[in-house]
């Protein structure tokens, strides 16, 4: 019966996305505790940054950055980070010109580079888009271990569930620390200059 | 930053005209709308709602010009892991208490927006309630640090699901 096998479709899914989930949290758990190399985050991509412009893993070099993964159909934690990317640049002054942010949709079907500019430029002149095509943005994001599932809504919508924290790189573009979601400003901002000195 | 002390039920049913006795004892608070450009797909709302009544009740709808859909919306951290949820059944306001829709928890999230939301402005939303109760008034736009200064004012209770951040909001 079709019914059924929708039944077992969706069962499969489900226990797909719950180990996801598991996977990801086990992963955080033994990055912090140092059971897993950090050398296997990241990685090169091929993307569209928000002025339409290709950008490379290379953009991560030469000045330590944050990246994080996020969507615009998000009302809450998205804007939310940036808005907390631009408090802690402006509580870091002048140091943070050598600093750099990227925010990457998880959300790339919807978020083209121009939704993104729209979106960024309004909360920060100081955080870049990443987009293009789904497939390489979410290998992107696969890459740096971001879980990422799209939840349908009524009415057809979607929203996504995904990883929010965000990244520190140091100046080689390589994973340093992370900062998280609700995390105080003090020590936000500790991590970043750490990086800066 | 003051907390707007927003009308009194009373006020706000007889400027409607639609006096309901059911109405009485749901009181608004901190009603603010996140500024977004023109360009926004979504905008988060919050509200502190209190039931001075003797019944229990839940908030169950919202609607306004300003956007083609309202949602109720919990979002929750798992982990690390974001997730965005619609709320289930309402949200429920029992007798005497008080419930903050208030960022890193519940919110209002619209869409289909009509427009720019610009800080400073407002914008009428309705909120219903399980008990009938029908409750419009001004919500106003504004950056997130203006709405959490005005959470903080109105002694709102922390967000559920440890999603809190800033200053004081943690449980």
């Amino acid at each position: 019966m079709a019914d059924r096998g929708r039944v077992v479709l969706w069962g499969a899914l489900a226990v797909a996305a719950v180990a996801l989930g598991l996977g990801t949290r086990l992963f955080y758990d033994r990055m912090e505790s140092g059971a897993v190399g950090v050398a296997d985050l990241g990685g090169p991509f091929e993307l569209v940054d928000h002025d339409g412009e290709p950008i490379t893993e290379a953009a991560f070099e030469g000045h330590p950055s944050a990246l994080f993964f996020g969507f615009t159909h998000c009302p809450e934690i998205c804007p939310t980070t940036v808005y907390e990317i631009e408090t802690w640049m402006q509580a870091l002054g002048p140091e943070a010109d050598e600093f750099r942010a990227y925010f990457v949709t998880v959300d790339p079907e919807r978020d083209t580079p121009a939704v993104l500019k729209a979106y960024l430029e309004y909360q920060s002149d100081r955080v870049t888009g990443i987009s293009g095509p789904p497939e390489d943005v979410l290998a992107m994001a696969d890459d740096w271990r971001v879980y990422h599932n799209r939840v349908p809504l009524e009415g057809g919508d979607y929203t996504m569930d995904h990883t929010s924290l965000v990244y520190l790189l140091d100046e080689d573009g390589a994973y340093a620390d992370l900062i998280r979601y609700g995390e105080e400003e003090e020590s936000a901002v500790a991590k970043i200059r750490a990086l800066l000195d | 930053m003051t907390a707007r002390r927003l009308a009194p039920l009373a006020a706000v049913a007889a400027l409607l005209g639609g006096a309901a006795s059911a109405e009485e004892g749901i009181g608004l608070d901190a009603a603010f709308l996140r500024a977004a450009p023109a360009s926004a797909s979504v905008v988060a709302g919050y509200v502190v709602i209190s039931n001075g009544g003797d019944e229990d009740d839940a908030l169950v709808g919202a609607a306004t010009d300003a956007a083609g859909r309202v949602e109720l919306h919990e979002m929750a951290m798992d982990g690390d892991v974001m997730r965005m949820r619609e709320v289930e059944g309402g949200i429920p306001v029992p007798a005497g208490d008080t419930v903050a829709l208030r960022p890193g928890g519940l919110h209002i999230m619209l869409t289909d927006l009509t427009g720019a939301f610009a800080a400073g402005e407002t914008r009428e939303v309705t909120l219903s309630f399980a008990s009938g109760a029908e409750v419009t008034a001004p919500f106003t736009v504004a950056r997130l640090a203006e709405i959490e200064l005005a959470m903080e004012a109105a002694g709102a209770p922390a967000a559920e699901g440890d999603g809190a951040h800033g200053a004081g909001t943690d449980g």
